[in-house]
């Protein structure tokens, strides 16, 4: 069998064109499944938590001052490490929501951001509640206080 | 707001174009150079805005004057470029090379395939900005942050570098990307989220154009309508833009000198602009990451060893300082943040001269690098077959022809894509973070950078369609 060289001109072209359509749909497919699985609130797909902790922290932002320090106290926090990468993203989270606040890890600022997922949480020793705003977050005074 | 978006976004990129538009060597631009002008000057226009708007910060502090300047910068360009037109056509020949008249149907149909390929390059990149409109994690982290703190803290913009924060969210990272975002914010008075998505989105498109725009004229239109399909087909480049990382910035940047150093040889006058443009874009790109800096040292390097081996040292030291001269107002900008502003880079700050021995002399480290880097030549791309095969699959079928006008920009792209590649693969070698963990989180990241300009390097080596189609009809 010959090839002549128009054919194989004709050929690499189409084949460079539905190799690189058929991946570039492939990416398409990844990114509709993702939102519908984000949107069904799918555990194998980690839902939009940026917005879901903005939505959490928002009613925080407004009791606290426009700039400076303040702590953070998680039942995701032991000793000043976290316990796992999801605490540890929900630190992330909190400084990235509250900025221009330097969000710093443990109870010594006078202020300090509680943020937990379980009811039964213990605060940490030394911090009173200031203020209960449901959903596991809550405004602490600090230690040093 | 809704009319303070649209403005706050658009006067960088017409501004850019404007600028562009002034300096171009033809007095009158072809039709044909328009879409260049107008991606080139997209980039390079989002970039200085952001370099003047921090350079106001640090000199003012955060003040809607500002904006001021920015109108009056646009109206001064606007008197430029209309004086220019009533001065008439220069007459000066095209960029391009023009393309055999028989065969430009090749290119008419290429036309569906590009189109295709950029209506799934938007939905692709709207899907994923609507999963997670504060983007990846390092835009939360690092990119996004960095903005707030700018936009938020007002006269306090500088708690966005305290130390009190930790190495976490690198706040010695340059701030193309933060800046870009914070400028738009404070011309609109509302962090919205809108901001970061549709600057990304702006990258993504410029860089896609860029290189369609470029290869057109210096080669042809099928030739740059095939780069653009490959590259908004690629998964890295609309997945890491939705991610509102700083990467496809960077690629866009890396991507703009090289161009403009190739449009340098091929013009007869004029070219001096945009040898100085290839110095600019090298600052932005050390403004928008800092790997960004490797890349400006090696251009600089690349094309004073190309040049003057070419071309004689007088003139590569003469380019040399034409391109300093580009890059010289972005470097001060870069050395204010760096001396003045940033805190030390984690990387190097845990860096000790016995460990970096250490790890220099296992050859392990060499090893996992080397087989990491060779796992992402042959995946790259996200297609069913690599995109690196696909290239040299391609290659070998419709050949290849370098001219030798452009064989110096051919040569300084590849040298200097090289020593880019050579350095971040020491970096890697020496790094104090977990190897496994340093790799798998960035280096697909990495090949980001330099895969459009790879791609424009190619297809400035391969034949193409057009010429192809001619050779095929004539033998």
């Amino acid at each position: 069998m010959r090839f002549d060289r128009r054919s194989i001109v004709r050929t690499a072209l189409a084949a460079v064109l539905f190799l690189a359509l058929a991946g570039a749909a492939e990416t398409l497919s990844l990114a509709i499944g993702t939102f519908h699985e984000s949107r069904a609130g799918s555990p194998s797909v980690p839902a939009d938590r940026a917005s879901r902790h903005e939505a959490r922290f928002a009613p925080l932002r407004e009791q606290l001052p426009a700039r400076g320090v303040v702590g953070y106290a998680s039942d995701g926090l032991a000793a000043g490490s976290f316990t796992s990468l999801e605490a540890m993203q929900d630190y992330f989270l909190t400084q990235y929501s509250l900025a221009p606040l330097i969000v710093v890890r443990g109870a010594d600022p006078p202020l300090v951001v509680g943020n937990f997922r379980t009811a039964q949480s213990a605060l940490p020793e030394g911090t009173t509640v200031l203020r209960d705003l449901g959903d596991g977050v809550v405004l602490l005074r600090g230690v040093q206080r | 707001m809704t009319l303070a978006l649209p403005v706050a976004l658009l006067l960088p990129v017409i501004g850019g174009a404007l600028f562009l538009y002034m300096v171009w060597p033809q007095r009158r631009p072809p039709v044909s150079d328009l879409l260049l002008i107008l991606a080139l000057g997209a980039g390079l226009g989002l970039g200085v805005s952001a370099a003047a708007f921090f350079a106001w910060l640090v000199g003012f502090g955060p003040s809607k004057a500002y904006f001021v300047l920015e109108l009056l910068g646009l109206a001064v360009l606007v008197g430029f470029v209309l004086r220019r037109l009533r001065q008439g056509a220069a007459g000066l020949p095209s960029t391009g090379r023009g393309e055999p008249a028989r065969v430009a149907y090749v290119s008419w149909l290429l036309i569906p395939g590009f189109v295709l390929s950029l209506l799934i390059a938007i939905l692709t990149f709207a899907f994923r900005s609507a999963t997670s409109p504060h983007g990846g994690w390092d835009a939360a982290m690092i990119w996004n942050l960095r903005a707030r703190f700018l936009f938020r803290g007002a006269d306090h913009w500088q708690d966005a570098f305290s130390d009190l924060q930790g190495t976490w969210t690198h706040a010695d990272y340059p701030l193309l990307v933060p800046g870009s975002v914070a400028r738009a914010w404070s011309l609109i008075g509302s962090d919205t989220i809108v901001v970061p998505i549709l600057v990304a989105s702006l990258f993504v498109l410029a860089t896609a154009v860029l290189l369609l725009a470029a290869l057109s004229g210096l080669r042809s239109r099928g030739q740059g309508m095939l780069a653009g399909i490959m590259l908004l087909c690629s998964h890295p480049l609309v997945w890491q833009g939705a991610n509102q990382y700083a990467d496809v910035p960077l690629a866009f940047f890396i991507l703009a000198g090289l161009v403009t150093l190739a449009l340098a040889d091929k013009v007869r006058e004029g070219g001096a602009g945009f040898i100085a443009l290839a110095g600019l874009s090298a600052g932005l790109a050390a403004w928008a990451k800092n790997e960004g800096l490797l890349f400006l040292v090696a251009l600089f390097a690349a094309h004073l060893a190309v040049v003057g081996r070419l071309r004689g040292w007088r003139v590569a030291l003469r380019r040399e300082a034409i391109m300093g001269l580009g890059l010289a107002p972005v470097l001060l900008v870069i050395v204010a943040f760096k001396w003045g502003i940033a805190p030390g880079n984690d990387l190097l700050a845990s860096l000790t001269l016995s460990d970096l021995l250490e790890r220099l002399t296992d050859p392990r480290r060499y090893g996992y690098v080397l087989s990491a880097f060779g796992r992402l030549t042959l995946e790259f791309g996200g297609w069913i077959v690599g995109a690196l095969f696909v290239l040299a699959s391609y290659l070998l079928a419709l050949g290849w022809k370098v001219e030798a006008e452009e064989r110096p920009a051919i040569a300084t792209a590849a040298l200097t894509l090289i020593l880019v590649l050579t350095g971040y693969f020491f970096v890697y070698v020496v790094t104090p973070h977990e190897l496994a963990w340093h790799v798998g989180t960035s280096m697909h990241r990495l090949a980001l950078h330099g895969w459009p300009s790879l791609l424009f390097v190619y297809f400035l080596i391969a034949r193409t369609p057009e010429e192809a189609s001619v050779q095929a009809s004539t033998s």
